[in-house]
Formats: C-alpha cells, structure tokens, sequence
C-alpha cells in the first residue's frame, strides 16, 4: 500500500506502508512534508492503514522538513492510538526535524527511536 | 480525521506553560514594522500555497547563499518562514487566490527582517491563545506560532498582525565582527 497512484507513475513515491504482525510501519520518502495536499494524503493512508489493534512506526529518517499541520496530525494519531490502548512511535528524528518537534513539545508526548528496528524491538518489549 | 477521537481526547493536548507563556509575550504592534537596512528581496505571490512553497525555497536559497544563515539555521528558518507564509495564505488572506501575499528581506550588515504581510484583518493575543488551546491547534493553528518563536531570534507582529517579522542575525555580520 503506498501514495504511489496518488502522484503519478513519473513521481517518487512518496511513502511505503508495510505491516508486520500488528505494527504498521510507514517510510515517509518524501523530504518536504509541507504541501497540505500531500499531509492530507498521508494523514488519509496512515488512518487507511492502522486498525484498532495496532501500532504504528511512523519512520521520519528521509523527512528534512514537516509543517505544524502534519505535526497536528501526528498528534491525532497518538491520541486516537491512545484511546485504544495503542501506540504511535517515530523513528529516524535527526537534525533540524529533532529541533522542530522539540520546539513544538511533541518529544515530550511522542516516543522517538532511532531507527525502524530499535521502535520495533521497542514496541515488542512493551507488548511481553 | 475528528470522528476518530472520542470525546474528550483533545485534553491530552494542552500546551505546555512555556507555550502558553510565549504566545502571552507575543508582540502585536499596531504599526508598520521598521525598516531595516535596505530591501534585498521583494516577492509578491497570489494566496496559493505552490505560489508561497516556490517564495520560501527562493529566499532562504538566496539568504544561505549570501552566507546570512548556515545550512542548519537555513533549516529552521524554512520551517518558520513556512508557517508565516501559510498563516497569510490560509489565516489571513482566506485562501483566495486574488488576494497576494507580500515577502520582504530586508538588512543592515549585522541583522536580517522578513516581513511577511497579508490582507487580511489581522488577529489580537486573546485570538492566538484561543487558537492555541482549542481543538483547532491539532491541526496546526497555535503550533505553528511556537514554531516561528523557536526558529528565530526574533519574533514580532505589526499592523495588528497582519505582518509578522522573522529576524536573525546574519553569520556573516558576526565573522567580521
């Protein structure tokens, strides 16, 4: 499952959505998570994506730049994820992006990981 | 995105003192801002956000490749000069697309001001405190304001907020100091 048909065969595609057991982990491609088309659309897959009883790793590693609307989203995510009694990690926050969610307060509420694997391994130590 | 939430779930999402305490500090001037220095860029774009994405990516560039900013710093202004160009497009001017948004650069040899400006009727401190704390910050209204604040030096707002200014120091200004 992915945003591929979305943009068009000439475009990148713009994230990958696989699942393993009951994580969901979404590879954001793109570098600029600004245009609110695309947060949209992203926003729309993720809820297509993640069932009451999973959840999800959102994998930031390619992602440069993110607007206050997509960090919004995320926060819905996590709450919706919440009220089930579920969870919404981030992997691959470096940079300039570690600073945004900082300044935005959502490292505070929003647990992040290093990569894909670590989140994994974190989410099944949490589940045992 | 709304009928995910059961009722009651937006209460997780209060912000923080220091959030509350920086939109409380915000400076909204009823007058033009001054001018600093000379103009250097003036990019005047109708309210669409491809017309404000092409503005941000044209005067950062040109910013960092003046050397007024390094690349880590060129980063996180895009981040605050994004969240000012869509308040204009989207809070300001409505989202109509006759109604032009207004970006100007301006500098002396040691600081720099982007004055964002729109059309629209401006907001007060209590209309960002409420933006702030209301459900509407999920999707993006208070935390952008705490995005600009944390990305620059400077951070205020004339003609009753329909212009902010973004403003740093520039890092060449300090190497030859």
């Amino acid at each position: 499952m992915s945003g591929q048909e979305e943009f068009g065969a000439a475009e990148p595609q713009p994230w990958i959505i696989t699942r393993q057991g009951s994580v969901v982990v979404a590879e954001v491609i793109v570098a600029r998570l600004f245009d609110p088309m695309v947060v949209d659309r992203l926003d729309h897959d993720l809820h297509a994506a993640v069932g009451d009883n999973d959840d999800l790793i959102l994998d930031l590693t390619r992602v440069r730049y993110i607007s206050s609307a997509m960090l919004g989203r995320m926060v819905m995510l996590w709450m919706a994820a919440q009220t089930r009694g579920r969870r919404v990690v981030l992997s691959g926050v470096t940079g300039t992006l570690a600073e945004i969610l900082r300044i935005a307060g959502l490292h505070q509420r929003v647990h992040v990981h290093h990569d894909v694997a670590t989140a994994m391994a974190a989410l099944a130590e949490k589940s045992t | 995105m709304n009928a995910m939430l059961p009722p009651g779930a937006g209460r997780g999402e209060e912000p923080t003192p220091n959030q509350v305490a920086l939109i409380e500090q915000l400076q909204i001037h009823a007058d033009a801002p001054p001018q600093r220095g000379t103009r250097h860029l003036h990019l005047n774009f109708p309210s669409a956000f491809i017309h404000g994405d092409d503005a941000v990516r044209l005067v950062i560039e040109r910013m960092h490749s003046w050397l007024w900013v390094t690349r880590d710093q060129a980063d996180l202004l895009t981040h605050a000069l994004h969240e000012a160009v869509v308040n204009a497009v989207v809070h300001g001017n409505r989202g109509h697309i006759g109604v032009m948004v207004d970006v100007e650069l301006w500098a002396d040899g040691q600081h720099w001001d982007l004055h964002i400006s729109d059309q629209g009727k401006g907001f007060t401190q209590r209309d960002a405190l409420r933006a702030f704390r209301g459900r509407r910050r999920n999707l993006g209204s208070g935390r952008g304001l705490v995005i600009m604040a944390g990305s620059v030096e400077r951070l205020t707002f004339h003609h009753g907020g329909r212009t902010v200014v973004l403003g740093g120091r520039r890092t060449d200004g300090m190497r030859r100091n």
